[in-house]
């Protein structure tokens, strides 16, 4: 495992020193600071409106809402960074020269990806806790409000963007690094476009809508694990001001309990053995 | 073709040959091209081997498949007893690819720390620096490579490869991007570790260079190799040379031995004779011949 340790490391200076990282901090500190911004103009002049057994917090309804959008732009913000720390992994890096001379070395070739992995989740996923946490502080320090499961909805997300760089990971050996990008992002919208057919399915009603969405959910689980975060950070709300939340960004929120947590490990554990065994039948 | 070990007219100092590299009807296809089609090549420790070929032949392929960065269709490829690609033979080898790249964000010294490391080699700051020295870089160590011209950068591959002190050499193209001087010392090191007993295998277009440094050479055209030897036996008389009132004429078949006979018959004809020499087939000349004929 030391060559492991010893790729981690090159990968994770790599990924520390890569300009799409500091330009990804910048944008990221503007974000926040927008946020905040945001989050300090909304006015609720009333914290509860309507009739006392159909009673909207509006509050929570206001922070809810624009926590939900900081949430999707985190876990996008998340996915791009674990994309680009990864779209030329094997295959752009090998074009380029870059990983002969390290293949070459004593070390086998699942230990090389495991290292270049590690890293980019690293840093992908403490990137995503460290935006996510600052969007709760944020909206708590402004709107005084924090949803009752936000550990748990940030472990989701972390999850989520660990999965997409895995894809991207094994789609690395195959296609080179802009084709990897876009075939990634493309995954990542499919997803999105799963999470909206289910919503509307539920709103029609339309078995075979949702039918497709839970399809979708199973190809593409990181997307089934922003989905399930979203229902944490609502849970716990109920009544019309929970139906009043899911008309906003929380709308293709779902209870992803175990099984997606299960169900993601096995797609992890095949991607990744997957990848390996690509890898290890590619010439180089 | 298997080459004979050292003799004792070779330029390498007497020492018990080590079988370095083994190479035994190795085929690889790409698709339904055959890139290699059955190549046998050895290469002794001590040995510089030069491997020449056109473009497309299959020398970059047969230094990959040696790496393990590339797998063999069939054919068995061999490092000191190992098989290609093994931790055991990777951990003998230097290699430096005829495309290669490093970080543009690394500084020469990491970028040695790096192999180092993964290399597993205790060398420590001491190696760095010695490997430096010997491709010229000691005074750019803390340079980052982004900031490298093409031949800094390809000196640096060449201390990359010797991380580590392989016992086997395999190096692509190494002088691509050097300049004479750079090319000189490039001679200078490779010499050196021959000294010390170091295989090399050297991928080169430079015939000049190979001609200067290798001990043997084996040429290669598409897949197949169609000449090998030492450079002593590849420089076959190609005639005599005579210098006549009338010019000079080349006698074809000649040899050494034919001089005495054809100064004599010359004489007795009636010409006068100003000089002799009897001309051997530069590597050029039988790189060419070889090729053309495989090619015709």
């Amino acid at each position: 495992m030391r060559s492991t340790w010893v790729v981690f490391g090159y990968a994770l200076c790599e990924s520390l020193r890569r300009r799409v990282f500091h330009a990804g901090l910048v944008l990221t500190v503007v974000f926040l600071s927008l946020y905040g911004l945001g989050c300090s103009f909304v006015n609720v002049s009333q914290v509860y409106i309507g009739p006392a057994s159909r009673v909207v917090k509006v509050d929570v309804y206001a922070a809810a809402t624009v926590l939900g959008l900081a949430v999707f732009a985190t876990y996008f913000f998340g996915v791009s960074l674990a994309i680009f720390l990864t779209i030329s992994a094997v295959r752009g890096d090998a074009e380029q020269g870059v990983l002969q001379s390290l293949i070459v070395r004593p070390l086998t070739r699942w230990q090389f990806l495991l290292g270049r992995l590690l890293a980019a989740v690293a840093v992908a996923v403490f990137y995503v806790a460290i935006v996510f946490a600052a969007a709760l502080a944020i909206t708590q320090v402004t709107l005084g409000w924090t949803p009752r499961h936000a550990l748990a909805a940030g472990l989701e997300i972390g999850a989520a963007i660990a999965v997409v760089a895995v894809v991207s990971m094994l789609s690395s050996v195959y296609l080179s690094g802009v084709a990897n990008g876009i075939g990634v992002f493309m995954l990542f919208g499919a997803g999105l476009f799963g999470g909206l057919l289910g919503q509307i399915g539920g709103v029609v009603n339309s078995h075979k809508l949702e039918q497709t969405a839970t399809i979708v959910r199973y190809v593409t689980p990181f997307e089934w694990l922003y989905q399930s975060s979203l229902g944490r950070l609502i849970e716990g709300e109920n009544g019309v001001t929970e139906m009043v939340i899911r008309l906003g960004p929380f709308g293709g929120s779902v209870q992803g309990g175990t099984v997606v947590w299960l169900w993601s490990a096995v797609y992890v554990l095949a991607m990744g053995g997957a990848t390996v065994l690509a890898f290890a039948r590619r010439d180089l | 073709m298997i080459l004979p070990p050292n003799d004792p007219t070779d330029r390498a100092p007497e020492r018990v040959s080590v079988l370095a590299l083994s190479v035994r009807g190795l085929v690889k296809r790409f698709g339904k091209t055959d890139a290699l089609g059955g190549v046998d090549i050895e290469v002794q420790s001590g040995q510089i081997v030069g491997l020449l070929g056109p473009n497309g032949a299959g020398k970059s392929t047969l230094t990959k498949i040696a790496c393990g960065l590339v797998r063999s269709t069939s054919g068995k490829v061999e490092i000191f007893g190992a098989g290609a690609g093994s931790r055991q033979a990777c951990r003998a080898i230097g290699y430096l690819a005829e495309l290669f790249r490093y970080p543009g964000w690394l500084t020469a010294d990491e970028v040695l720390r790096l192999h180092q490391r993964l290399a597993g080699s205790g060398g420590g700051p001491g190696e760095r620096g010695r490997l430096l020295e010997r491709v010229g870089l000691s005074a750019v160590a803390g340079k980052r490579v982004g900031a490298m011209s093409k031949g800094m950068q390809q000196r640096l591959g060449v201390a990359q490869a010797l991380v580590g002190s392989p016992r086997l050499l395999l190096l692509d193209e190494p002088t691509s991007a050097l300049d004479p001087g750079g090319r000189r010392d490039m001679r200078f090191l490779l010499e050196e570790l021959r000294s010390e007993g170091v295989a090399v295998l050297l991928n080169s277009h430079l015939l000049s260079e190979v001609e200067l440094v290798c001990d043997h050479v084996v040429i290669v055209d598409r897949g197949h190799v169609v000449e090998a030897g030492r450079l002593e036996e590849l420089a076959r008389s190609r005639g005599v040379e005579v210098e006549l009132a009338s010019g000079v004429r080349l006698f074809e078949g000649m040899g050494r031995d034919e001089v005495p006979e054809l100064v004599e018959r010359l004489v007795a004809e009636g010409e006068r004779i100003y000089g002799v020499r009897v001309r051997s087939a530069t590597l050029e000349e039988v790189y060419l011949d070889v090729v053309a004929e495989d090619g015709e």
